[in-house]
């Protein structure tokens, strides 16, 4: 399905891209291009943002692969690199924090969001599909639900990742379902039941 | 009371929670019908089609690593050049007429007390950076380096910055810093430029 679980290159390719062969670093480039770019757009929810973390991470590859050994370890090699240079991406967006001084949202302390959940655009009635939803989430959720449901990171490895706390990734995976729940309109199993509240 | 999300997440990843809420939940249909809710997100989740890239971000990156565009190593003499081109630098930006310097709202007024003005200055030399021409296609090494070296501190006063929460007068210095840094690379872009002129 283009996961990185599917990216395995062949070790010849391997050897040859080492060499500088830059015709095996674009077989490599085939085999993890759409596993980093879909990493990035989902936790970005940019293309533009997608394209330079693949475009970095890429440059990356390229000149660092003489100095990794490890076949095996390939994928999650590419992986690591994608993520840091998501989360660097989510982190280096500076004007975010200059919205909380403007007093738009920080129901984050310390990370400030651009608050997608604020945009009218994307509050058109509820999103149609699990896709939508996923851009109606602040940047830190959406990073937090894919890195833990999908790409299988644990609340500690994304705490460090983000320099946060265990608690602070748990708390954004919950607010994530909480809208994710929402933007899809599927209220029918929670109407009786808001968070923390009884019967 | 029903379980929290938080609660209802860990019970379905298996990790341990409050005895008081795994029992709620085990007798409660409605907190099982949201934990197998939440499963079943997770599982659209994972089945979410791929996105194929674009192929501009690979003709880039090839590019950027092709044999000319390695990065080579700092000699002594680039050294020399880069100091050269600093002092250059600075002295283009004295000896530029007053309609080609900078914008009065470019120059830092560090009176501030707040970070609030800080933070609008830090906007309007990210608009006046934006309005700036490209950068010229050749280009002195040294003022290369100078971009790339003010360019590298402001990320990481950026990192800081978003790292979480921190004294204000922390951060407030680590905006003025920002100003400063962001205020020098307004500088040196209009030295550039004018330098190609």
């Amino acid at each position: 399905m283009g996961g990185f679980s599917d990216c395995q290159p062949d070790p010849a390719i391997l050897a040859r891209a080492r060499g500088g062969d830059m015709k095996a670093h674009e077989a490599l480039y085939a085999a993890y291009g759409t596993a980093v770019y879909t990493l990035a757009l989902r936790i970005l929810g940019e293309p533009a943002h997608a394209d330079e973390v693949l475009q970095d991470t890429c440059i990356e590859v390229i000149r660092h692969l003489a100095t990794f050994r490890d076949d095996a370890a390939f994928a999650g090699w590419v992986k690591r690199i994608a993520v840091n240079k998501s989360l660097a991406m989510l982190r280096s967006a500076w004007h975010r924090k200059a919205r909380a001084f403007d007093g738009g949202e920080e129901d984050e302390p310390g990370i400030a969001e651009p608050a997608a959940e604020d945009d009218p655009a994307k509050q058109v009635g509820h999103a149609t599909d699990l896709s939508q939803a996923l851009d109606t989430l602040s940047p830190t959720a959406r990073a937090v639900i894919w890195l833990y449901d999908v790409e299988g990171y644990t609340h500690q490895e994304i705490a460090e990742l983000m320099n946060r706390t265990v608690s602070f990734s748990k708390s954004q995976l919950a607010r994530a379902h909480e809208r994710l729940r929402s933007a899809l309109g599927d209220y029918e199993v929670t109407s009786c039941m808001p968070r923390q509240s009884s019967c | 009371m029903h379980a929290t999300t938080e609660q209802l997440l860990s019970l379905r990843d298996g990790q341990p929670v409050a005895a008081e809420a795994a029992a709620h939940v085990l007798a409660c249909p409605e907190c099982r019908g949201e934990v197998a809710r939440l499963e079943e997100t997770r599982r659209r989740l994972r089945s979410l089609p791929p996105v194929r890239p674009p192929q501009g971000p690979w003709q880039a990156a090839a590019t950027a690593t092709s044999p000319g565009s390695r990065p080579r190593r700092i000699h002594w003499a680039a050294v020399a050049g880069f100091a050269a081109s600093f002092v250059l630098g600075l002295a283009l930006i004295f000896r530029m007429e007053p309609d080609e310097r900078p914008p009065a709202a470019t120059r830092v007024e560090l009176a501030a007390t707040s970070p609030v003005p800080l933070v609008e200055r830090s906007r309007q030399l990210e608009a006046t950076l934006r309005a700036m021409p490209a950068a010229p296609h050749v280009t002195r090494v040294g003022t290369a380096l100078t971009v790339s070296n003010l360019e590298d501190q402001i990320n990481r006063i950026d990192l800081r910055l978003s790292s979480g929460e921190m004294p204000p007068d922390y951060e407030e210095a680590l905006w003025r810093q920002r100003v400063r840094l962001m205020d020098s690379l307004v500088r040196v872009r209009y030295a550039q430029i004018s330098d190609s002129r």
